[in-house]
């Protein structure tokens, strides 16, 4: 397997709280990898460290490496880091403007100016998101008027223009219906072919549905990471049993 | 803190469910035992309504499983339970049928019984008994989460399976050397063949068990 992020004992602080206590972790090119635990377990806290969005929390400390393709982040420009790096929230959070605008803010910040090769990023990055058909005929129209289900494939389509290697995913789904649930459920499963996803969730059936590997993590630790079917089946450790079974948690 | 409380209940209930279903198949096979080899018909209208009575368990037991699955997604070990269950009530149900198959053709032979005297009856009692221990070793292996006895089990389906085999041999001797025999033979056949299937059910239900306990199919 190619890693595309190797995480070396890493510890992170916030203050005098540790919070990740010495994560040793790859992440895999092309795979879907799931991190679950309970509230507090550091899951999301790990996962804000892979694009530095971490170095936004106060008073924070990171020991240890995380190298993005051989670099050590922590060296990396965060904005070029971010690039390569997009991270999809948990609600969606579309700008306050048109949907074409959207998805040509990031390639426009790179200095792309013509519009024929916008058209083209908007309508490859829309249809990658699988939401070209729903608005196609209203890219002109605001993207805080379409539903919660297509603003988060608005923002998946917004991540995906400026072409990153890695998608992070913070709780995609939980702000959203059932129905557009399984559609970002089954656009993640179209766009791995392109793109490596790492992504939460609380919701252990999505964890099951979606991803190549899992990942347990309890009170910053890392307890168990593994391949999604035997975890969800055979777990190695009581604990992670225990939680995925709805044991505790 | 102690979370699924309801779903425990349910699982636990199944496992109930599964182990009285079990002793009522035990419970048939031994008044199969007391056909086959005492000649003793006095309970063998139990084997007839108990065949009823296990398909009625199975599907009332498979019903459980599948609203349970529905209704509170289960994985790792409470999945593997559930399909274990489902697969050993299956089995469970075959051997009262065999059951009811054996004390039917033991009927066809009820006023010429052969007793211990005859070599070839005496390997058919023995592997009688056999697979009633089996299929008791199971179940208490099963209580004990005791994954050797049950490989056990799985093992000794060879030596069922090889007496067989013995004692088809000794049967077709039999018939072609006395002809008064040739009437009975094909009723043996058919006993010692149930005999055998059953064992081999006896061994589908422990690889359950033993998938149940270790996640490892055997």
């Amino acid at each position: 397997m190619n890693e595309i992020i190797k995480i070396n004992a890493l510890n992170f602080y916030y203050g005098d709280f540790k919070a990740l206590n010495n994560i040793n972790l790859d992440v895999f090119k092309n795979e879907v990898l799931s991190f679950i635990g309970p509230s507090g377990c550091g899951k999301s806290t790990l996962l804000r460290i892979l694009n530095r969005m971490s170095d936004l929390a106060a008073d924070n400390r990171v020991e240890g490496e995380v190298k993005f393709k051989g670099e050590d982040i922590f060296k990396l420009d965060a904005i070029e880091l971010r690039k390569k790096v997009g991270m999809v929230f948990q609600k969606p959070n579309p700008f306050p403007m048109s949907i074409y605008d959207n998805i040509a803010y990031g390639p426009r910040m790179q200095g792309i100016k013509k519009k024929a090769e916008l058209d083209e990023i908007v309508e490859s990055s829309l249809k990658a998101a699988a939401i070209w058909e729903e608005v196609k005929d209203k890219l002109k129209k605001s993207a805080i008027g379409v539903s919660g289900g297509q603003q988060q494939r608005l923002c998946i389509a917004r991540s995906i223009a400026i072409k990153p290697e890695i998608l992070l995913m913070d709780e995609p789904t939980s702000a959203l219906d059932p129905i557009s649930t399984l559609k970002i459920e089954d656009l993640i499963n179209e766009i791995k072919q392109e793109y490596t996803i790492v992504i939460v969730t609380h919701n252990m059936q999505q964890a099951a549905r979606i991803s190549d590997r899992t990942a347990f993590f309890l009170l910053g630790d890392l307890i168990e990471i593994g391949n999604t079917d035997k975890m969800f089946s055979m777990p190695q450790k009581k604990k992670t049993e225990e939680y995925i079974t709805g044991r505790f948690g | 803190m102690t979370t699924r409380i309801n779903f425990t209940n349910e699982l636990n209930k199944l496992c109930d469910s599964m182990s009285a279903m079990g002793d009522e198949i035990k419970s048939l096979f031994e008044i199969t035992l007391k056909v086959l080899i005492e000649n003793d018909f006095s309970n063998i209208e139990e084997v007839l309504k108990g065949e009823e009575r296990s398909d009625e368990l199975e599907i009332q037991i498979q019903k459980n499983c599948v609203l349970l699955i529905a209704k509170e997604q289960p994985i790792a070990r409470d999945l593997r339970l559930i399909i274990s269950v489902i697969n050993i009530t299956t089995d469970m149900e075959r051997i009262a049928d065999q059951c009811e198959d054996i004390c039917n053709y033991c009927l066809k032979i009820k006023d010429n019984p052969h007793t211990d005297d005859d070599a070839f009856k005496r390997h058919i009692n023995k592997m009688a008994i056999s697979t009633a221990q089996m299929l008791a070793d199971t179940f208490d292996a099963y209580k004990n989460k005791d994954v050797k006895i049950l490989q056990e089990v799985c093992e000794f389906d060879d030596k069922i399976d090889a007496r067989f085999n013995q004692i088809w041999t000794e049967i077709i001797a039999m018939m072609s050397e006395n002809e008064h025999f040739i009437a009975f033979g094909p009723p043996y056949i058919m006993i010692i063949k149930y005999l055998e299937r059953i064992a081999d059910h006896v061994t589908n239900i422990a690889e359950w068990m033993i998938y149940n306990i270790t996640g490892e199919y055997v």
